[in-house]
């Protein structure tokens, strides 16, 4: 019922991204490994099988924590451990940091990496929810050269984002954020986030995002001329979050339910920051 | 139902036992091996301890219900008894002493008032396995299976306290505290005892609050992975404070009693009634396990509900 062993599949090395992306391009069926937390599991339960296994997790530099402006560049290959564990993380983006620390357990943490992470888009995952809220700019190299797309507009649907074939997500761009926060409710088995949210708030704006309840994370913006109390943005979420998602463990009224304590959670541990 | 357990004391003073128990975990190996010391005064390093292997164990009834201890062990006991029964005639005649005047002054046989007049456990095996020179009648070796059948069951007693939180918004249960105080009769293992009780208050406190197999319409499990089905893991659970009390039974000349299901038995209904407790107010007197957080946030909406509605009348 449950083989244990994935569909057979050609594995390929490259030694640098451009040879990635060309391999990329040049096979269709393919995933790219990293990690290979998420992947391995869904190809030994064979809801995947891809036919070309491009390894990246050995490709030199794309794992480097670096001063970007006032925020920080993290390479996709960044593991969650290394995000958590990263002063540089901690100093100018905290939330980024607790986020990682709280991913799945130390094994994972220290195999899975952030750009595996975004680009497998698990709609449990911690990630995708918080580098929406924080405003961050996925960077993407392709065939054509790169691109960055704004994480809040990446994910497009449960395991789907806006990469197109061929495309490798190599970094992201975090802004320097210190009044935010991320407040989850784990899975008692799996560890995945049930629903979580992500709040942060900067002079200008407060952005909201609720991961876990419908395929991709909801977006809730708001401007300066907006001013709205906690119990109007908590009001305004299951309009937003329609067509939740529904498991054994919790129904999509439940999910809805939990977006509104964990938001009304979020939003005061961020201000409290 | 009785249990089986073969002893041998072989030439070298080593002792092989073999049970019809079944080791899965439980440190059968140890708690024998303790029985053995003490009962014959060898070390536990020349104890083993065979099971598991029809081809090679006496017939039993195996590893259940509590009655590892209480029955297998005692099974043993008595086994060691016949061993110690017949060591005593091999001795007396290796000694020229009558079989009455010689006492156990712990790991073999010496004559009453001469302690220098012994023979070690090791050196009756070893005479007995030779078998050249016997008490009239009396077989070689120090070899005994015994078939214990218990008079009745043994009864352990204890009380377990859960105290709980429950969120009131999403209806998480948290277990802040977990005190269990058991009678298990004479503790062999302090140890194995201990865990096995923290093992059975966690599977009991898991099937409160965490563990339930979940089927769709088409009877197609749903939770049919671990990515699905919860078992428990430390860190949701509080430090379990585990004591006991010491009343041997007389049922068994060891005076011990079951131990291993005391956590499964008292901790499933500590829980869940800790929780009814802290949401009586609600006027909840049922909820259906496994507790999970959106059953409980269902039953205090419809608890909030009546009461928001009994309280408008």
């Amino acid at each position: 019922m449950y083989p244990q062993r994935p569909a057979a599949f050609e594995y390929m090395r490259p030694a640098s991204v451009d040879e990635a992306i060309g391999l990329l391009a040049a096979n269709g069926d393919t995933r790219v490994l990293a990690g290979g937390h998420s992947l391995l599991p869904l190809m030994k339960l064979r809801l995947a099988e891809p036919s070309v296994i491009v390894d990246i997790g050995r490709l030199p530099g794309l794992d480097a924590i670096e001063v970007d402006g006032d925020g920080v560049r993290i390479g996709a290959l960044a593991t969650h451990a290394s995000v958590a564990a990263s002063e540089l993380v901690r100093e100018r983006c905290p939330v980024l940091a607790t986020t990682a620390e709280g991913i799945g357990d130390r094994q994972v943490r220290n195999r899975g990496t952030i750009g595996g992470s975004l680009a497998h888009a698990d709609p449990g995952a911690d990630y995708p929810t918080v580098v929406s809220a924080l405003g961050a700019t996925v960077v993407v190299r392709g065939p054509n050269g790169e691109l960055e797309i704004a994480a809040d507009s990446f994910f497009t649907g449960v395991f789907t984002t806006e990469l197109a074939q061929g495309e490798l997500v190599t970094a992201v761009r975090v802004p320097a954020t210190q009044k935010a926060a991320y407040v989850k409710h784990r899975h008692p088995a799996s560890g995945y986030a049930v629903v979580g949210v992500a709040c942060v708030v900067r002079p200008d704006e407060a952005r909201i995002v609720v991961g876990g309840v419908t395929g991709s994370p909801v977006l809730i913006a708001l401007s300066p001329g907006d001013e709205p109390t906690i119990e109007a943005v908590v009001d305004e979420l299951p309009a937003a979050l329609s067509g939740a998602l529904s498991d054994p463990y919790a129904s999509g009224e439940y999910r809805v339910h939990l977006a509104q304590v964990l938001a009304k959670r979020a939003i005061k541990a961020a201000l409290a920051t | 139902m009785w249990e089986s357990a073969n002893v041998r004391v072989h030439l070298t003073g080593k002792v092989v036992v073999t049970t019809g128990l079944m080791n899965q975990g439980q440190g059968h190996e140890t708690t024998v091996t303790q029985v053995v010391a003490e009962e014959l005064g060898v070390a536990p390093e020349d104890v083993t301890v065979l099971f598991g292997d029809t081809q090679g164990t006496p017939f039993g009834y195996g590893t259940y219900a509590s009655r590892s201890a209480a029955v297998g062990a005692v099974a043993v006991y008595h086994a060691l008894q016949r061993i110690k029964q017949k060591a005593r005639r091999v001795a007396a005649h290796m000694l020229e002493a009558a079989e009455d005047d010689l006492e156990w002054p712990g790991a073999g046989f010496a004559v009453k008032g001469a302690p220098d007049r012994a023979k070690t456990i090791q050196e009756i095996a070893g005479a007995a396995a030779l078998g050249y020179d016997l008490p009239e009648g009396t077989e070689p070796y120090l070899d005994d299976t015994y078939y214990y059948d218990p008079p009745n069951c043994t009864f352990p007693f204890g009380t377990h306290v859960a105290i709980v939180e429950v969120d009131a918004e999403t209806g998480e249960v948290k277990l802040e505290r977990y005190v269990a105080v058991d009678d298990v009769g004479k503790v062999i293992n302090p140890m194995i005892v201990d865990g096995q009780v923290q093992g059975g208050i966690t599977q009991g406190i898991a099937q409160a609050l965490w563990e339930g197999a979940a089927y769709n319409e088409d009877g197609q499990l749903l939770t049919s992975s671990m990515m699905e089905y919860a078992v428990p893991k430390a860190e949701f659970l509080p430090k379990l404070e585990v004591d006991r009390t010491e009343t041997p039974t007389d049922l068994n000349p060891l005076g011990v009693k079951g131990a291993g299901e005391t956590g499964t038995i008292a901790s499933t209904p500590a829980v869940v009634n800790a929780v009814v407790d802290a949401l009586a107010p609600l006027g909840i007197t049922h909820l259906d396990m496994p507790l999970t957080p959106e059953r409980v946030w269902r039953a205090m909406e419809g608890g909030r509900h009546v009461s928001a509605t009994s309280s408008s009348v």
